[in-house]
């Protein structure tokens, strides 16, 4: 394993959302990736897996006159679309682990964060079969010059 | 003879002459607003108003006025650890307050009592260095 590698500098949020973004769209196969959306509304099959990004608060507390800790929440909506023959919850599984793989390989998002935490991670339970969805809600420390 | 008025301020001029200490000011409570100021005055010192006390060196003749004051030094370090800058700050203000440090003869005495351990979070560290000095006293009104 790879030691941690230490924060060294403070970023922005759109650095930092930029990261994400790139960071998914390593995932193999994936189709989709939008911003400050929830619902599959008007997105076709082709465009399945995918993910949401989006950028849900920033806790600011002033530390210096011109440095501030954010706490950044993000949340990420997967989507994925189950064929006939697959199953969804292990279709689904699958997706959220290569997901929490990408986000947390590196939690200094290009070190430009002290650290990532995913705080949650729900489902939809199969209810929109052959559709399946998942929320990670996930909390970035970051250091800003502002 | 001194007063406290005189002291405290050679005490700033003194201490702002360390390399590494950006930033030297006095503060009457120890949590005061660290948001004025910028990184780059970092590390900063502030001098807490003393207690006082006086000392009769020989009675009825000369009184020494013993202060107690502490320094609070804020500094930020963003690596893994802020062991390394701490041992570099204990060590440079130890080395200023350390002998014939009598403030251009304002003191007959200075003396560490204590240096505490860090606190505060990344990247944002702060320690104390309780000091004693001891004076002849000006019985003028201060």
């Amino acid at each position: 394993m790879t030691p941690y590698e230490p924060y060294y500098g403070p970023g922005t949020k759109e650095e930092i959302l930029k990261d994400i973004d790139t960071q998914l769209n390593t995932i193999e196969g994936i189709k989709f990736i939008d911003y400050q959306r929830v619902l599959s509304s008007g997105i076709g099959p082709e465009k399945y897996p995918g993910a949401f990004i989006n950028d849900v608060s920033t806790d600011k507390e002033r530390l210096l006159k011109d440095l501030s800790r954010n706490i950044f929440g993000c949340s990420l909506v997967c989507w994925v679309m189950a064929a006939k023959d697959e199953d969804l919850a292990t279709k689904m599984n699958a997706f959220v682990v290569i997901v929490k793989g990408k986000i947390m390989k590196d939690p200094t998002r290009g070190k430009k964060a002290y650290d990532t935490v995913i705080e949650s991670i729900s489902t939809d339970g199969g209810s929109r079969w052959p559709q399946g969805m998942t929320i990670l809600n996930t909390a970035i420390v970051f250091y800003s010059e502002d | 003879m001194e007063n406290r008025r005189t002291v405290l301020a050679k005490l700033a001029i003194k201490m702002a002459e360390v390399d590494e200490i950006k930033t030297v000011i006095r503060v009457y409570v120890k949590n005061f607003d660290l948001t004025q100021f910028l990184q780059a005055q970092l590390p900063l010192l502030a001098i807490i108003e003393p207690a006082e006390e006086t000392d009769d060196e020989m009675t009825s003749q000369r009184s020494l006025m013993a202060l107690a004051t502490q320094f609070v030094i804020h500094f930020l370090h963003w690596g893994i650890t802020p062991d390394p800058a701490y041992e570099i700050l204990v060590k440079k203000i130890r080395d200023k307050v350390g002998a014939n440090f009598d403030l251009d003869g304002l003191i007959t005495e200075a003396r560490v009592d204590s240096v505490s351990v860090i606190s505060g979070a990344m990247p944002l560290y702060n320690f104390d260095m309780d000091l004693e000095m001891k004076y002849y006293l000006n019985e003028m009104v201060t």
